[in-house]
């Protein structure tokens, strides 16, 4: 993978100062690509999908085929019927939420390191509906099985956006399955650093968001398989989720676009699969590796700097991310300090607030790199938390 | 935390200008609230301050890390001397209102605000040292007398004709002596020779005065004296309708000379060292001087 010819992709990281933005586990940088492919929608045929007869029509509508073909070739899915568009994860998990048909006393699990996104809406029906809602603790697959045990839903995070650890899902999806239990995984902070083929993992929920693997924000999406979107209620419902109404009914729209309501957002959705396709051209299994030799080097210096490391010390399990606390410093500070000189991480609770109430902690920082990132750029932030670590002592 | 104390004014006038700053302001002032009820700051801002100068400081990390481990010290530091600031320079605009200088009553100490005149440091001189103003030794020999003759009050004012200093203050000197007819005016000429047309002007005012028009010509020569020139004087003279003969017959004279000499001599002898000077009773004030100053000096006397 070369990371020279990489970086020229970015506009932002050719610039005057680029910044050194280790910040990917929120949001990603767009190669130029990406932004191209946005711009020709709204430059060359700004128009509506499925609806509208004319040229305009036509190729937008052309578009949008190939954008899900290309994301479920992309997770290997059976049908490109099996994607829905959606605006980001948390939509998607709020989707399955509403409209799965959870009932009362019935059991949703979760692990005890979920983001919000994969903790409030469940927290939210059980107040609504009377479901109950479960953890186990993340990664421990004898927890899960011990809970597993009459869950209508397991809904768990691949990979961790606090330590960066991720969980085997596809041994959770086999025991889910023995347990006649449907799985959903969020695949937020995995989707865009390592090769997720839904079929081997046998998993019947994913979603992601596009702003996070090199896509535009306000897009993600939700994969299903065909057999159980079909047997879901409507999300939302409009324009495009029907074939026919009356003043007093209406004819359901077939799965995907049953559950895409309104018009689309499809300049986002083209800039997506773009992005996908960016992503395969370098190669997935290049990005992960070229993360792991940059998070060893990142972990191996914080280490020496007597930083503690969240998770386990061994970079190769935590993908890209390195959490992190300097002493008793406030994590906010070493990002601050870190911003005066062009380096951009993360600090706080990273949407994961419960696990950090529960452990105690008032937060971490976070570096978190991608393929982008280089090792000049790991040194001079070691050189620099050099510096912010004195502070500590 | 007491930061956002200082916080809030300086950025809410940078607010002003910029987006950016309005939102640290509305920050600020958040965290002021919570300061105030004795509630740890959430908005961040004190972290962002904190965090931001010790980033700036690491070029010397001993600075840097003393920064960091006492800035609450140094915040109530900076709170503590910000409010005597402040307090200090409201006292100074309550003097400057009621005195008209902001260092207080009887001051003649540099003001800010009114840098040439209540702080009396801008005169004409040609003294590089400053020296005391004996008022025992005031010699009245020579003085002009504008005003009641009979008044019982009165203001010494050692001036120069071609200093402008001394032209500036005669505007609030003639409200004075308008507007308190108990009060007259002791006027002693000291002709500094930095000026061109110092001494010249000197005579020809007591050549003047000598034709019972002193007053007249001395405001033409404050009138004009940007453009005092070799012709100035007899052409005064002239407008005044003097005898032109005795006129130059008194500048010819020694006499004159040696009055404007003693007058300059009896000045450096008090002590006077620019122009102008007045001493009223015990109060000397150097420079020109706003109404209110001289004002309050007189009803000292009263």
């Amino acid at each position: 993978m070369n990371v020279d010819k990489i970086r020229k992709d970015f506009a932002i990281l050719n610039g005057k100062n680029p910044p050194i933005y280790f910040d990917n586990a929120c949001t990603t940088f767009r190669p130029n690509s990406v932004l191209g492919k946005m711009n020709e929608y709204y430059e060359q045929y700004p128009s509506c999908a499925g609806r509208s007869n004319h040229r305009f029509g036509t190729r937008v509508t052309e578009e949008l085929i190939k954008a899900r073909r290309t994301v479920a070739d992309f997770f290997n899915a059976k049908k490109e019927s099996e994607i829905v568009f959606t605006r980001n994860t948390t939509e998607g998990i709020n989707l399955i939420a509403n409209a799965l048909g959870l009932k009362k006393g019935e059991i949703v699990l979760t692990s005890d390191k979920e983001h919000n996104s994969n903790l409030i809406p469940w927290l939210v029906k059980a107040k609504s509906v009377g479901i109950r809602h479960e953890t186990f603790k993340f990664g421990d697959l004898g927890d899960f099985e011990k809970k597993i045990k009459n869950v209508r839903l397991v809904s768990v995070v691949h990979t961790s956006n606090v330590d960066g650890t991720t969980q085997d899902v596809k041994e959770m999806a086999k025991i889910a399955h023995e347990n006649n239990a449907v799985i959903l995984v969020d695949a937020a902070q995995s989707a865009p650093h390592k090769p997720i083929d839904v079929r081997k993992l046998d998993i019947d929920f994913l979603v992601c968001s596009g702003h996070k693997m090199l896509g535009p924000s306000g897009m993600g999406i939700l994969y299903g398989k065909q057999e159980l979107l079909e047997k879901m209620d409507y999300f939302m419902a409009g324009g495009e989720t029907v074939t026919n109404s009356t003043y007093t009914s209406f004819v359901p729209e077939k799965v995907p676009e049953k559950f895409e309501a309104g018009l689309q957002n499809y300049a986002g959705i083209i800039g997506f699969a773009e992005a996908l396709r960016y992503l395969k051209k370098v190669g997935l299994g290049d990005v992960e590796k070229h993360e792991h030799e940059l998070n060893k080097r990142l972990s191996d210096g914080l280490l020496k700097l007597g930083v503690k490391i969240l998770g386990p010390e061994d970079a190769k399990l935590r993908g890209g991310v390195a959490g992190f606390n300097v002493g008793k410093m406030n994590p906010h500070e070493v990002s601050l300090m870190l911003d005066s000189y062009n380096i951009a991480i993360r600090s706080g609770m990273h949407c994961v607030h419960s696990w950090f109430n529960a452990n105690k902690l008032a937060g971490s920082a976070r570096a978190s790199l991608y393929l982008y990132n280089t090792k000049d750029e790991v040194d001079f932030f070691l050189e620099k938390m050099k510096d912010i670590a004195k502070l500590a002592r | 935390m007491v930061i956002c104390i200082i916080a809030l004014p300086v950025f809410a006038l940078l607010g002003l200008f910029s987006l950016k700053y309005r939102i640290l302001a509305w920050e600020a002032f958040h965290c002021l609230f919570r300061t105030v009820a004795f509630k740890p700051c959430n908005t961040g801002l004190d972290l962002k301050i904190k965090s931001k100068f010790t980033a700036k400081l690491m070029w010397f990390p001993a600075l840097a890390r003393g920064f960091y481990k006492y800035f609450a010290v140094l915040s109530w530091i900076f709170v503590i001397l910000a409010l005597l600031s402040v307090a200090g320079t409201g006292y100074g605009l309550y003097n400057y209102i009621k005195y008209g200088n902001c260092n207080g009553p009887d001051s003649s100490a540099f003001c800010i605000f009114n840098p040439t005149r209540a702080g009396g440091e801008e005169q004409c001189s040609t003294f590089t040292q400053k020296t005391e103003v004996d008022v025992k030794k005031v010699n009245l020999t020579g003085a002009v007398v504008r005003g009641a003759l009979y008044a019982p009050y009165a203001i010494v004012e050692y001036g120069c004709y071609s200093c402008h200093y001394t032209k500036e203050a005669e505007s609030a000197l003639n409200q004075v002596l308008a507007n308190y007819p108990n009060v007259k005016l002791f006027y002693l000429d000291v002709p500094l020779d930095i000026h061109p047309y110092s001494v010249e002007a000197g005579e020809a005012a007591i050549c003047a005065g000598e034709q019972g028009k002193y007053w007249e010509y001395h405001d033409l020569i404050f009138e004009r004296q940007e453009s005092l020139n070799d012709s100035s004087f007899r052409a005064f003279a002239n407008e005044l309708k003097l005898s032109v003969s005795a006129f130059d017959k008194c500048l010819d004279a020694n006499s004159t000379k040696a009055q404007l000499e003693m007058q300059r001599d009896n000045a450096f002898a008090a002590g006077v060292y620019g122009t102008p000077t007045f001493i009223i009773g015990k109060t000397v004030l150097v420079g020109p001087q706003e109404y209110e100053v001289l004002e309050k000096a007189v009803k000292k006397l009263m």
